[in-house]
């Protein structure tokens, strides 16, 4: 669906992109993360034409914008970060010119059944610049979708809504997603992406790290296996006693909970073992449950500058 | 070879973007002030003269509306092409011409949208100043010659030269502050020429040889030559003068140039528009 080679913009000052290699397939939610300045915006910018790469190869739907600038165009919908919109129009109005744009029959009845799903039907008549950001966002939303884009492209869609805001755009990309449209969603709210994302890259500092589902990034980074435990009272010893267990990786005291990473690297389970080593130690076990790194815990590993090295090893060529 | 599937869209988008500025225009209240303030010189013109023939009971000229005609089609020419200016700049800076990108509109429809608009606008003017002129002909009982319907013809050949160059510094502007700044360095450029080239003809140099006010008199008159042949303004008055004069051929050539010009501050524009990017 969109393929890129070695995609590359430098400016005078700054190589902005750096030989980003990336492949969404079709049908799939992708998640483009990346701390602010990595590059994803310029990325984004060069896919739909706006910048012109400085070097590399760019493919949407198999073939180039050079080649087919309208197909491909009638073919994607956009959410950009700032929603933009003619301030001598009402919203109906600029859906109306939208949808001429994209020369879609029987406009009306399209509008009206998207500003009714977003529950903008009764603000129709009134100008976007009267509307809240939460209603601007739902509206540019309303805007890309009107021509039933094969591609969604959404940069930063959830930026600045509150949570009712974002769960109703939230709802609007899962029923996109289960109508089979490709999404390529661009975010630094990483609960989101990992909510929605079949596949995630990570960008940092121009590049692009690592291209994988979210199961497979954790893995490139952390092996570990996390767990939490909670006991009745700590006893001075179990800090040392917990040393000495060989799966235990590390471990954090904090009241009565107890935070380990345990050796993730063979099929064993060493949850026995710790809960024996616990025991030993003179306490009684609580509860216990083990739990996966969250993409933010895998995106700051891959982020974090002193750790950098790290992420070499999944890096992508 | 032409790919007629790439033509229609390019044309339909156009259109739609032809509609909504035409549309916009029409509702800004700046439009009407620029007309009506065109119409009242026009009047003032048209009433001196009117006062000139029952003192003196002469003509001041063969005919009495191509005068004040000029002047209102420059005030509106000057008008447009500053909206024109404006129009492209505006929306970089605002972020909707990348809005426009994100779906099938390309540097060609977006230009010719934009500029089939302003230059609908300036027709649609020229049909209402035709209109009132004949009211005031009417009124004053005097005859519009044909002469008065050519130049009118030569305006609508002159107007869309001079929108082509609003367009243009429009497209390669990166604000709307740079674009009216540019615009305004350019028209207060010719007029600095034009006014120093006159003063420096009332200096009588002392001396032939190597004088510097000879030197410059030369120098601007060279600029001035050039100017001639770029501004749509010299066009017109070059035109107007010609066809008065019967020289149908110089007539037909400033309508052919003015089309040529215009054809190429439009290509211009498209590349422009291309290497400059729809991003502020």
């Amino acid at each position: 669906m969109i393929s890129t080679r070695n995609l590359t913009k430098t400016y005078p000052e700054v190589e902005a992109v750096k030989a980003v290699t990336l492949n969404v397939h079709p049908g799939e939610v992708y998640g483009f993360l990346g701390p602010n300045g990595a590059g994803k915006s310029t990325t984004i910018a060069m896919l739909l034409g706006l910048v012109k790469p400085t070097s590399g190869e760019l493919s949407l739907f198999g073939t180039s914008l050079e080649k087919d600038y309208f197909t491909i165009k009638n073919a994607i919908g956009v959410v950009g970060e700032n929603p933009y919109f003619f301030d001598e129009m009402t919203a109906w109005e600029f859906l109306s010119f939208h949808a001429d744009i994209f020369m879609i029959d029987s406009k009306e009845n399209r509008i009206n059944q998207l500003m009714e799903r977003v529950g903008l039907r009764q603000y129709a008549n009134i100008r976007p610049s009267e509307y809240s950001r939460g209603m601007r966002q739902k509206l540019s939303f309303v805007r890309a979708l009107l021509h039933k884009p094969d591609l969604l492209i959404l940069d930063e869609p959830v930026s600045g809504l509150d949570p009712h805001g974002i769960r109703q755009i939230r709802g609007l990309i899962e029923e996109q997603k289960k109508s089979g449209t490709t999404i390529f969603i661009s975010s630094h709210i990483l609960s989101e992406v990992e909510r929605t994302a079949d596949r995630i890259a990570i960008m940092h500092k121009g590049k692009l790290l690592v291209e994988d589902n979210l199961d497979g990034l954790r893995y490139s980074v952390d092996q570990s296996v996390r767990v939490n435990v909670e006991v009745t009272h700590v006893p001075d010893s179990l800090s040392v006693i917990l040393s000495d267990v060989p799966s235990v990786v590390d471990h954090n005291i904090n009241g009565q909970h107890i935070e380990m990473r345990l050796d993730g690297s063979s099929d064993s389970d060493h949850r026995a073992e710790v809960s024996s080593a616990i025991t030993a130690s003179g306490t009684t076990i609580i509860g216990m449950e083990t739990r996966k790194a969250s993409l933010e815990e895998t995106f700051m590993t891959f982020t974090d500058d002193n750790v950098i090295g790290l992420s070499k090893a999944g890096e992508v060529e | 070879m032409i790919d007629s599937g790439k033509m229609y869209k390019q044309i339909q988008t156009a259109i739609t973007i032809h509609k909504r500025d035409l549309r916009i225009a029409l509702f800004s209240p700046a439009l009407y002030i620029v007309t009506t303030v065109s119409i009242l010189v026009g009047i003032v013109i048209i009433r001196n003269y009117l006062s000139y023939i029952e003192s003196n009971g002469l003509y001041p000229m063969p005919d009495l509306f191509s005068f004040p005609f000029r002047w209102v089609i420059i005030v509106t020419g000057v008008y447009l092409a500053f909206s024109a200016v404006v129009a492209i700049a505006r929306e970089r800076e605002s972020g909707t011409m990348e809005l426009l990108f994100y779906g099938p509109v390309d540097n060609v429809s977006y230009v010719i949208g934009k500029y089939s608009a302003q230059f609908t606008l300036y027709c649609l003017l020229i049909v209402l100043y035709l209109i009132c002129f004949l009211i005031l002909s009417n009124i004053a009982g005097i005859h519009i010659p044909e002469s008065f319907f050519m130049m009118m013809l030569l305006s609508l050949f002159t107007g869309a030269y001079l929108i082509s160059v609003g367009i243009f510094v429009s497209t390669i502007s990166k604000s709307v502050r740079s674009a009216t700044l540019a615009f305004l360095t350019l028209i207060a450029s010719a007029l600095f020429i034009q006014t120093s080239q006159a003063l420096l003809l009332s200096i009588a140099p002392e001396s032939d040889y190597y004088n510097p006010v000879l030197l410059l008199q030369q120098l601007l008159a060279w600029i001035q030559t050039l100017l001639s042949w770029l501004s749509p303004f010299s066009y017109l008055n070059y035109g107007v003068d010609e066809m008065l004069r019967g020289n149908m051929i110089a007539f037909l050539r400033v309508i052919g140039l003015s089309t040529v010009f215009c054809l190429v501050f439009i290509v211009s524009s498209i590349i422009g528009l291309k290497i400059r990017g729809v991003r502020q």
